[in-house]
């Protein structure tokens, strides 16, 4: 199963560069990534890697909050509706998403979905049932 | 084998420790007069030794302040031409005048006497090998545990404050059984054994620890036991009564017996300053009764403490001080509520969510005075979910709000993010403008 790697930040300036250094110095690919903030003072930091498991190391013994979390990554056609299509399948089955973030892979011509939910397995089986595809793990993290 | 490093002065029966205690007053009064301090004070206020017939005479002495000390820097509280002292430590001294303690040799064998009998109480013998993580130098701390701990005959390693790299390749190599240090460095300690993938109960032969000189809740010790699978006893001293060993806990860890054969302690109302019954909380007043240097009367420590009521199951008579509940100088006022910092980390420390380090910072934001609360997440409860942190931000403010009735901006910050003092962690950081304008 493919896996992101999750990270507490305090939000304030300078703390994503310290990430990204962290990241760097391991020569570790980003291939996506969301922020997203709380009203708080701190936010969660996703990040898709091409090696999930060198980077969640890296930033633990930088001293982070941050942990691996199963996702799971599908093809869409890179046309209008092509989310609307896979999401109709989604809610159909009452899946509650609850992080999810979209690129672009201009090689293929499509985009992609990273899906964190809570219910991964049926998550898979709703993805064939709509006739779309699940990336494997390399083809994730060799995008 | 024996409980007590010294059976008959440990077990005096009540009354006749009380008379014991009347005598080692009087001397002591009659060494004070030596001083220009006391020699002044006595004088003017007609104060006699033989005018006290019972040790609760002794609310008829006049009390000693901080400002005393200072106001008499440095030998006004002096009773033995200088060429008897042999040492002198000092307090910090961030806000005036340090204060200084002289010593000459009687007062350091009687110093590290007490201290080695705190080592005997938790069960520390000259088979253990000692190490005593914290400042030497005018740090009382230091020197007085490592004099203490030889005295008891153990193996001593003088390891001093700062780089736990280094302590914990000592504690391995050496096979270190007993720690002194304070309590939060402790935290800290444990970081960096599980930085080089150690585990303290496995990987070393650590069974006691005497902590201190930093206010802490019985949840902190708790949680520092349960860290390393270590006995933690808490300690007190402080710089005026020579340092450390003056009340230590026993092996019951149920109150510090203070040792009355050479202090005497009294619990006094700060406002009336008049005694309060035993298990009532007000101000500790300490007189020392076996230091010929410099003899101090009624001390007004600002720790605010209480006797335990009641007789220890150890089977000493010398009587318990509750754990400190702050002190009175440390007790801070915002939007009309009387706060402790004790009383905060009680809650804190209800949460594993949260690390051991934590901060209260009071400030003026848009003219109206909050008090942010900055706790470190304990990174074992990250799942990544905004919710978890959500939720324990708000169970974090609405447990201090319950308790000290001002809610409170909570921080939630990364591991680590909160400065690492070398000595007494910082706890309170008062930004207010009203404060910066005195």
């Amino acid at each position: 199963m493919a896996r992101q790697v999750s990270v507490f930040l305090q939000n304030q300036p300078g703390h994503l560069e310290k990430v990204t250094e962290v990241l760097q110095r391991k020569l570790i690919n980003i291939r996506a990534m969301t922020l997203s903030g709380s009203a708080y003072g701190w936010g969660i930091l996703n990040l898709l890697l091409n090696d999930p498991d060198e980077g969640h190391k890296a930033l633990v013994e930088a001293g982070y909050s941050a942990v691996l979390r199963p996702i799971i990554v599908v093809r869409m056609p890179d046309r209008p509706g092509g989310l609307h299509d896979l999401l109709s399948y989604l809610s159909k089955g009452e899946i509650n998403i609850k992080n999810a973030y979209a690129t672009l892979v201009p090689k293929e011509g499509a985009a992609i979905l990273v899906i964190d939910a809570e219910n991964i397995e049926l998550v898979e089986k709703l993805v064939k049932v709509a006739g779309l595809t699940q990336l494997s793990d390399e083809e994730i993290y060799h995008l | 084998m024996s409980l007590y490093w010294q059976k008959d002065l440990e077990t005096m029966p009540r009354a006749e420790l009380e008379a014991y205690q009347l005598k080692k007053l009087k001397a002591s009064m009659v060494q004070a007069a030596r001083s220009p301090f006391y020699a002044k004070v006595f004088r003017e206020k007609n104060i006699n030794p033989e005018n006290l017939h019972s040790i609760q005479d002794i609310t008829s002495l006049p009390l000693t302040t901080k400002e005393d000390l200072r106001g008499n820097f440095p030998y006004g509280f002096l009773t033995v031409p200088k060429n008897e002292i042999v040492r002198m430590h000092c307090t910090s001294g961030t806000t005036g005048n340090p204060t200084m303690i002289f010593y000459n040799r009687h007062d350091l064998e009687s110093w590290s006497n007490l201290v080695a009998r705190c080592l005997f109480a938790i069960g520390a013998r000259e088979e253990d090998v000692f190490q005593n993580i914290c400042g030497y130098g005018l740090f009382t701390g230091g020197l007085g545990f490592q004099d203490g701990a030889e005295k008891l005959g153990a193996t001593t390693i003088p390891s001093a404050a700062g780089n736990s790299v280094r302590q914990i390749m000592l504690m391995r190599t050496l096979g270190t059984t007993v720690i002194h240090t304070i309590p939060s460095y402790l935290a800290r300690l444990y970081e960096v054994f599980v930085e080089q993938g150690l585990d303290p109960r496995r990987d070393t032969k650590l069974r006691l620890f005497a902590i201190g000189s930093e206010p802490h809740t019985e949840e902190q010790r708790r949680r520092i036991e349960e860290m390393f699978g270590v006995r933690a006893f808490n300690s007190f001293g402080m710089t005026e009564m020579n340092g450390p060993g003056v009340a230590f806990e026993c092996e019951c860890q149920y109150g510090m017996h203070v040792w009355e054969d050479a202090y005497i302690a009294e619990i006094l109302d700060p406002d009336t300053l008049e005694p309060v019954p035993d298990g009532e909380m007000g101000e500790l007043v300490m007189t020392t009764i076996d230091r010929e240097a410099m003899p101090i009367i009624r001390y007004r420590t600002r720790d605010l403490t209480r006797f335990l009521p009641g007789e220890c199951p150890c089977g000493r008579t010398h009587r318990r001080l509750d754990r400190f509940a702050g002190r009175t100088d440390d007790m801070f006022i915002i939007k009309g509520c009387n706060v402790f910092p004790m009383q905060i980390e009680k809650i804190l420390m209800r949460f594993p969510e949260v690390s051991t380090d934590y901060q209260i910072v009071l400030d003026t934001v848009q003219g109206v005075d909050e008090m942010q609360i900055k706790v470190e997440f304990n990174r074992d409860f990250f799942t990544g979910e905004r919710e978890v942190l959500e939720s324990l931000h708000h169970k974090l403010r609405s447990a201090v709000r319950d308790e000290v009735l001002v809610t409170p901006k909570v921080q939630i910050v990364e591991p680590g993010a909160l400065p690492r003092a070398e000595g007494k962690a910082v706890r309170v950081r008062d930004l207010r403008e009203a404060k910066k304008g005195v």
